[in-house]
């Protein structure tokens, strides 16, 4: 393994909807992607090896972060969602190791929590079936 | 886990069939307060204005207090309080700023509807090659059919 620095995740952007990555990084407080699990646990003995595939390509994103409204941070990638159906690409960078993902945007909210933060949420699927792989 | 209720597709699955890999960076430990001009607030850059009639006086009292700089202003008859640019906004409170501090880096059991036996790896290197693994795994096993 190459050496590396201690400073681990550098990069997170997600395309807006003309499809420029926009480096959002540090709008985020959270980040989740859930795959599925190990296949021995998802297959049951009576479940077709159809549904299994079908397991296997569900990936679901959600990125939680602070309202940003300058120009290119995360508002001007996310405010479209609501009004374009595109495929946005969601790339993480760490190490030198880039993981693509195509990801379709549900949703994009808005929340004002009595700590007078605000904060916004956007949860969204694997919108190309391809299995996202660090590389 | 879902604080906001946001739309989302269904999985195919329960929840109990889903891995989830996860960074977190909340507020309380990776923000500090910012000023308007550290975020390129619009409204300190360009200034703003709001009308007159939405305004009650025990606010306009409070504008005058907070020491805002305004004009009123006639447009088309209707009088508006018009802010100049290079003060700090009504929104000030809630501008943060990241600081740079290392995100924690978590991998669970479940998906959105539930995690459990939450995991914390302590470096960035660990979380992306466990995660790599895991993902090797499924496209082999998508490539066997």
């Amino acid at each position: 393994m190459a050496k590396t620095t201690g400073m681990g995740w550098t990069t997170l952007s997600v395309d807006d909807s003309s499809g420029t990555p926009q480096a959002i990084l540090n709008d985020i407080t959270n980040f989740q992607f859930s795959t599925p699990r190990a296949v021995q646990d998802v297959t049951g003995l009576n479940k077709s090896a159809i549904e299994r595939l079908e397991l296997l390509a569900d990936f679901s994103i959600t990125l939680n972060g602070v309202v940003n409204v300058a120009s290119n941070a995360q508002h001007d990638v996310f405010k479209t969602v609501p009004s374009t159906s595109v495929n946005r690409t969601v790339t993480i960078v760490g190490n030198g190791k880039t993981l693509p993902n195509e990801t379709l945007f549900t949703d994009y909210q808005w929340n004002r929590p009595q700590d007078g933060s605000l904060t916004w949420s956007a949860p969204g699927v694997l919108a190309d079936g391809t299995v996202p792989t660090w590389a | 886990m879902d604080p906001f209720n946001v739309r989302r597709i269904q999985p195919i699955g329960p929840a109990s069939r889903y891995k989830t890999y996860g960074a977190a960076a909340p507020i309380r430990t990776h923000f500090r307060k910012a000023t308007c001009a550290e975020v390129d607030c619009v409204d300190y850059l360009k200034g703003w204005r709001t009308k007159a009639i939405l305004v009650p006086d025990n606010v306009l009292l409070d504008i005058k207090r907070g020491g805002w700089k305004f004009v009123r202003v006639d447009f088309d008859g209707e009088e508006f309080l018009v802010f100049e640019a290079g003060q700090r906004c009504f929104r000030f409170n809630t501008h943060r700023k990241r600081l740079d501090r290392e995100f924690k880096y978590l991998v669970a059991d479940g998906d959105w509807r539930g995690l459990a036996n939450t995991r914390v790896h302590t470096r960035f290197d660990f979380w992306q090659e466990d995660f790599a693994l895991h993902q090797d795994q499924i496209k082999t096993r998508i490539g066997r059919g």
